[in-house]
């Protein structure tokens, strides 16, 4: 998972594909979802997230981000990616993926993909707001895990995501440099 | 995706003629596959060939292993090309014939030849064939940590700022 930005399914077809990105109902009390509006990602949130990540990592990665929502949006069997709004402006957002596996099941591991946060309301909960609700919607749904990858010098993040209840998995990440081995 | 080699033996791309064949050397030994998973593949790499690089091998005129690896443009903030390898499979009573490190040497060398400068990957800490495959390829531990919550509990919260 990128500190700046964090994707989830893929779609079996346009008949089938269902959102459960909505939000929770009211019974969940004053939590920071209630407070910062949570709503299923669309593809017409692409302007904000580009410039959302813009103004994180200080260069504009329109082509990526495009890639990584159509990838959220339209190859995704179950759509759970967030963003959140405040007087209707998107200050954040996480995209992640769960799939189906057989006989239409949800397969047990979602994937946190991506995550940001408008440097501008980086106290204001957005980021729990949105782990949040993608913990209860997964949750809705009967996914039995969800995982991510971090850079592991990214203190901050790890700490952050740790109050979460996030811990190490038993997946090895592995790198191998094109460039070196030959 | 690229046209079936017309050779008995040998390495090619994968086409989407291969999907069935890829699900069946994909399944586990308890018959589980992963179908969705390999139809979307397909599918993605059918509408967007210039980001994925597929390789299978033949024998015997029948695909016995496969190596699909996804690039990425832009991600990790970087500008370089990174691949991911999605999936690289060998069917079981082909195993221990040097198929698999076949597909990973020709997959590599696809990779290099689109600009590829990184190949990551993921394994299970408790699978020592499969983390043993890679240490031998070159692969190395990343700089990235795989976190993971268990969704059997709910988060437990309380009104808080980040």
């Amino acid at each position: 998972m990128a500190r700046d930005t964090l994707t989830i399914p893929e779609r079996v077809g346009d008949a089938q594909e269902i959102s459960y990105a909505s939000p929770a109902g009211p019974n969940v009390g004053a939590l920071a979802r209630d407070r910062i509006p949570v709503r299923a990602m669309k593809a017409d949130d692409l302007r904000a997230l580009v410039a959302i990540d813009r103004r994180i990592v200080g260069r504009d990665r329109s082509g990526y981000f495009q890639r990584k929502l159509a990838e959220a949006l339209q190859e995704s069997d179950v759509r759970v990616s967030l963003v959140a709004e405040l007087d209707g402006h998107c200050i954040g957002f996480i995209m992640a993926r769960v799939d189906l596996g057989e006989f239409g099941r949800v397969e047990p591991t979602a994937i946190i993909d991506t995550i940001g946060v408008d440097p501008d309301y980086r106290s204001f909960g957005v980021g729990r707001a949105l782990l949040s609700q993608l913990i209860v919607n997964l949750r809705t749904l009967r996914v039995e895990r969800v995982r991510t990858e971090v850079d592991w010098r990214d203190h901050d993040l790890m700490a952050y995501l740790e109050r979460f209840d996030f811990a190490p998995s038993q997946q090895v990440c592995l790198d191998l440099d094109l460039v070196a081995a030959r | 995706m690229t046209a079936h080699a017309t050779a008995d033996t040998g390495l090619r791309g994968l086409d989407a003629g291969d999907l069935e064949r890829v699900i069946e050397i994909d399944r586990t030994p308890g018959g589980r596959t992963r179908r969705r998973f390999f139809e979307k593949r397909f599918a993605a790499a059918a509408a967007h060939p210039e980001e994925f690089v597929h390789v299978g091998v033949m024998r015997g005129g029948a695909l016995r292993g496969f190596a699909f690896a996804r690039l990425l443009r832009g991600e990790f903030g970087r500008e370089h090309v990174t691949a991911v390898l999605d999936a690289i499979g060998v069917e079981p009573v082909s195993r221990e014939t040097g198929i698999g490190r076949t597909l990973l040497h020709e997959l590599i060398a696809r990779l290099r030849a689109v600009g590829a400068r990184t190949l990551h990957s993921q394994t299970e800490w408790s699978d020592p064939e499969l983390t043993h495959f890679f240490a031998a390829a070159g692969f190395k531990l990343a700089p990235r940590v795989a976190l993971e919550r268990s969704l059997a509990t709910p988060l437990v919260e309380q009104i808080e700022e980040d």
